[in-house]
């Protein structure tokens, strides 16, 4: 037995036990004939072992990294796979989406509850006869800063005539367009952005309603929708976390089929 | 291993894996085959097909338009020939 006899079979003991390091099916075509090139370049004495065993370990980093990508490739890149997961992608989307938009409109429609009925009461009053600041009385709601609801009575040409609320000291008027709208149809429900001086960031529920009667004109009522958007918001979130959570379960889902139909493939 | 090393061989640096893996993929492309000469499984052999035979011969006049050009344009080193 020649010193160096027993550090080859070592040598060569290892690189049996990274070739295990290979995904199966290749493992099981090309182990042999991988071990046997590599016991020639073992046996070569015109090789010198050092640059051989560089380049073999220099081989293995590279071609295990290359043969599980390509695995990983085969195994998840196929239609039925695809198909699959697509289509669980979408239903999880459509139905994030719904867990989303249906809350989002109870709790927005909801937020004209109260307004519904004042404006319904303020323009019954008002169609009455009676002056427009004693229908409504007096008031002095922070439109920015309270959840009180508030009504503001406007003229037929849609100038405030009456308001429970002011925002910077002043009553908002509606864009012309709304009270048009208003005038044919009888009532609008609305998103209303009043823009007064720098405050640009106040949201209303606003219902606004004709008047008619001796003093024709309009009347809304509306309520800041703060609490109610941090409820979308609060929807919104859980709708996105449930997403994320799905979309995490249809992809361990498909990588544990796909893992399991190759090898039962193999 | 050696060979692959050698100028001859491409001079690249070839390891049972990228070897193995290569034919791998030039089989499932129909450009190799197995011989079918071997009784053992340590020892494959490997013959070109049709299709193999084609791409080479393309490849190879690939190469040696791009040789022609870098010649005409004073690009080889020098010894090239």
């Amino acid at each position: 037995m020649t010193p160096g006899v027993p550090r080859v079979d070592k040598v060569e003991r290892l690189y049996g036990l990274a070739l295990r390091l290979y995904p199966e099916p290749f493992r099981r075509t090309y182990s042999p004939a991988m071990r046997q090139a590599f016991r020639d370049g073992l046996a070569d004495t015109a090789f010198p072992r050092r640059q051989m065993l560089a380049i073999v370990a220099r081989d293995l980093a590279t071609s295990l990294a290359k043969e599980h990508l390509a695995m990983l490739r085969d195994t998840f890149s196929r239609p039925v796979l695809v198909f699959n997961a697509l289509v669980l992608a979408a239903l999880a989307t459509g139905l994030a989406l719904a867990l989303y938009s249906i809350p989002q409109q109870v709790l927005r429609q909801g937020a004209n509850d109260p307004q519904i009925a004042m404006a319904g009461d303020a323009a019954a009053i008002l169609e009455q006869g009676i002056a427009p600041a004693a229908a409504i009385g007096a008031g002095a709601v922070d439109m920015a800063r309270s959840l009180t609801p508030f009504v503001i009575v406007y003229d037929d040409q849609g100038r405030p005539v009456a308001s429970q609320a002011q925002l910077n000291g002043q009553a908002p008027t509606p864009p012309l367009g709304v009270f048009e709208n208003v005038r044919q149809r009888g009532e609008a429900r609305i998103s209303w952005q009043p823009v007064l001086g720098r405050e640009h960031g106040v949201r209303i529920a606003a219902v606004i309603q004709r008047v008619h009667g001796p003093h024709p004109g309009f009347v809304l009522a509306g309520r800041n929708m703060r609490e109610v958007e941090a409820r979308e918001e609060q929807v919104r979130r859980m709708a996105g976390l449930t997403w994320i959570g799905m979309m995490g379960v249809i992809l361990l889902g498909s990588v544990a089929f796909g893992w399991y139909a190759r090898r039962q493939a193999a | 291993m050696k060979d692959a090393r050698e100028p001859g061989g491409g001079g690249v640096r070839l390891g049972p894996g990228t070897l193995y893996g290569s034919l791998d993929r030039m089989m499932r492309d129909g450009l190799v085959e197995e011989s079918g000469l071997s009784d053992d499984e340590r020892r494959r052999y490997y013959r070109l097909t049709g299709l193999g035979h084609t791409v080479l011969a393309a490849e190879l006049g690939r190469l040696d338009a791009a040789v022609g050009a870098a010649r005409r344009l004073g690009l080889l080193p020098q010894g090239g020939r």
